[in-house]
């Protein structure tokens, strides 16, 4: 199932799909690795508020805010073992 | 002299991939260096350090993580390359500094400036670390694939250094006619395929791959765990005050006793005459009260100077980031405002790194608020004075805790200043927060040592250089005109700082503060820390019993009340002194409107606090 970041939880795994454009940050997120079918882990939350995020991709850790994390599009690494045709 | 130097080579490469420690290591300058992203904001030349039988020049650019810049230090590096700054400043040839443990992420930096055409050679940086976490590249693969040599160094360990000047020599005597480049900012797909690009690289350079980043995974689990993190974040700020306040208090009190025994001295052995006078009232009185206070700043540098080379100083951005965004602001800019503690002046040149405009220009204008080094001795001196130094909670004492607030009152009036610009709708919105997390490294001892060197030898120089002048013609106008025969009042009453200080006094007195702290805030305006200095200075030419004269702390007691030293703390909490921080505002946003508003907001809440403080406390004690 396709997301974005904005939701995810420490600990998660995600496949990335794409980064929507538009945003002034989105060509950035491309050029520090955020690429299709490239592998992510969410490492922390934020205290209290759980916002922003740090991201663990490729040795990479990337502090980011769950607005801009939602312009990350993913799909579900864990559940999705075994169950792509 | 040709307009295009022949011989200028760029350092270039992502944020702290270590092109300034690299820089530093090449040419001999000591350009500070520190472990977060964006440190270095501006363009920086200097002549290369190894003979090469000719001159050599190294121009080091801010990181950026691609061309097409997203703040105005990635910009600095756009415009210098693509030429916009000029032909010449543009360097002939490039090293492009690779940071060895984290190459998937900065190749495709090295594949867009090669696609600019420069001829370029690449310094894989950091090998150390690399080395150390067990990595094992095909360096020959590299330089296939990268068309150029490839050296591997490492600044810190200054390995590698004299094979990567020799290279950068070579690439320079390259034919290149720059006029010729024509760069588009890259798109979507350009960045896609450098990626596959980088893929396909990899696979032939790293033989073996390591985990450098192990020791950095497990210490994050506490320095930034919901509960701990925070508490860690609490504590080295409290810690960092506490050591200023109690260890920097002992050396202090021997540079004071000194320069006691030093005046003594002299009054002792030089007859009584103007140059007496003016050695031990204007100079030793002057100079002595500010340099007692270089141990506590260089404590605080310390502090400071292992924060941010060890990689810490980005977790406090990720801790600090919603509190930030509530007020406007991002974790970027904590940044920026930490180093504020420092100096006002390169915090606001180091607010370039920030991505947004609206929260750059914030972050500019909220900088003056935070307690800056030159404030110390003012506070210490007043806090020795007039608070008593009793035992709150365990090694808590009342004058440390009273020292924190003072700086807890400069960053909470700092992000209400913020607030209050967001509410005006002064700050657009589409505030942002996107920050590499660097690995953790142990502060380097040369670093540190030269960092606190580099930072005695500036107190020094501004001791020696513009306070001691001030203090000459201080003393000058306190001591001049001389008092007319049979007069009545003391002398300096009659001189020209006296009947100065008299006529500013109705503005200051209902604020607590009498004629000779208004005589000695003028000259703070050049520097804050002159203030005491000024006050050393003015007590010492008053001072009737110049045989016996009590330290300064005592002499200030048995002449103000307790609310106007309060009153004059909180004055200093914001009051808009420094003239050179305005300057250096006013040439960063650009807007004299809004340096003006910055001045002048301070300066009215300046004289509000302590107004209120001075009255409330009045009516309370």
């Amino acid at each position: 199932m396709q997301k974005t970041l904005k939701t995810s939880r420490k600990d998660e795994r995600f496949r990335v799909v794409d980064v929507v454009p538009g945003h002034p940050l989105s060509d950035r997120l491309l050029e520090l690795g955020l690429q299709a079918g490239e592998c992510l882990q969410v490492i922390h939350e934020a205290p209290l508020s759980g916002d922003p995020i740090v991201l663990e991709i490729n040795g990479t850790r990337l502090a980011l805010r769950r607005s801009e994390a939602d312009l990350v599009l993913v799909e579900d690494l864990d559940a999705q073992a075994g169950a792509k045709p | 002299m040709s307009a295009v130097p022949r011989n200028l080579i760029g350092l270039v490469g992502h944020p702290n991939c270590g092109k300034t420690a690299l820089f530093n290591a090449l040419t001999g300058l000591r350009q500070k260096v520190a472990n977060y992203p964006g440190v270095t904001v501006d363009r920086i030349e200097s002549d290369l350090r190894f003979d090469l039988g000719h001159n050599l020049r190294v121009v080091d650019l801010p990181g950026a993580y691609s061309l097409t810049p997203q703040s105005e230090d990635e910009r600095v590096t756009h415009d210098v390359l693509l030429g916009d700054m000029g032909a010449d400043v543009r360097p002939q040839a490039l090293i492009v500094v690779l940071d060895a443990t984290n190459l998937r992420l900065h190749l495709p930096f090295a594949l867009e400036v090669k696609e600019l055409g420069y001829p370029m050679c690449v310094a894989l940086n950091m090998m150390d670390l690399a080395g150390a976490s067990g990595m094992q590249f095909n360096f020959h693969a590299l330089e296939d694939a990268l068309g150029c040599p490839v050296i591997p160094t490492s600044a810190t360990q200054q390995d590698g250094l004299q094979g990567l000047a020799q290279a950068a020599d070579e690439v320079a005597k390259r034919p290149f006619d720059s006029s010729q480049i024509n760069w588009q900012p890259s798109a979507r797909n350009q960045i896609i395929e450098r990626k596959k690009k980088v893929e396909d690289i990899l696979r032939r350079v790293i033989l073996q791959p390591g985990n450098p980043s192990a020791f950095t995974a497990n210490l994050d689990k506490i320095l930034l765990h919901p509960v701990y993190g925070p508490l860690v974040l609490v504590a080295v700020i409290v810690g960092i005050f506490q050591a200023v306040f109690s260890l920097g208090a002992i050396p202090a009190d021997g540079i004071d006793s000194l320069f006691a025994m030093f005046s003594h001295f002299l009054r002792a052995h030089m007859p009584t005459s103007l140059l007496t006078d003016l050695l031990v009232d204007g100079i030793i009185a002057g100079v002595g009260a500010v340099l007692v206070f270089l141990p506590q700043i260089l404590i605080l540098f310390t502090a400071l100077l292992l924060l941010e080379d060890s990689g810490y100083m980005a977790r406090a951005a990720f801790l600090m980031d919603r509190l930030m965004g509530r007020v406007g602001l991002s974790g970027r800019s904590v940044l920026p405002l930490v180093s504020g503690f420092a100096c006002a002046v390169p915090a606001i040149l180091g607010s370039r790194s920030i991505q947004s405009k609206s929260q750059r220009l914030a972050t500019i204008l909220i900088t003056p608020l935070m307690t800056c080094s030159a404030r110390l001795p003012v506070y210490t001196l007043l806090i020795a004075a007039f608070i008593p130094n009793k035992p709150v909670v365990g090694f808590i004492h009342l004058q440390g805790l009273v020292l924190a607030g003072l700086y807890f009152a400069g960053a909470l009036s700092a992000l209400l200043f913020a607030a209050l610009l967001k509410f005006f709708n002064v700050m657009a919105s589409g505030g942002y927060f996107l920050l590499e997390l660097p690995i953790y490294r142990v502060p380097s001892l040369r670093t540190i040592v030269r960092g606190l060197l580099d930072r005695a030898r500036a107190f020094l120089l501004r001791a020696g250089t513009l306070i001691l002048s001030i203090m000459v013609l201080l003393w000058a106008i306190s001591t001049f005109p001389r008092p007319p025969e049979g007069a009545t009042q003391p002398a300096i009453d009659y001189s020209l700082a006296g009947r100065l200080g008299h006529m500013i006094a109705p503005v200051l007195e209902p604020i607590g503060f009498n004629w000779k702290i208004s005589v000695a805030m003028i000259p703070g305006f050049a520097a804050r820390e002159v203030l005491v200095s000024a006050l050393g200075t003015v007590y010492a030419v008053e001072s009737t019993d110049a045989e016996n004269s009590p330290a300064l702390a005592e002499q200030l007691k048995s002449d103000w009340s307790l609310p106007t030293a309060l009153a004059l703390l909180a004055w200093y909490v914001f009051a808009p002194q420094c003239l050179a921080t305005f300057v250096v505002m006013q040439r960063e946003i650009r807007s004299w409107k809004w340096t003006a508003i910055g001045f002048s907001v301070l300066l009215v809440v300046a004289w509000l606090a302590a107004f209120v403080t001075f009255r409330v406390s009045g009516a309370l004690l």
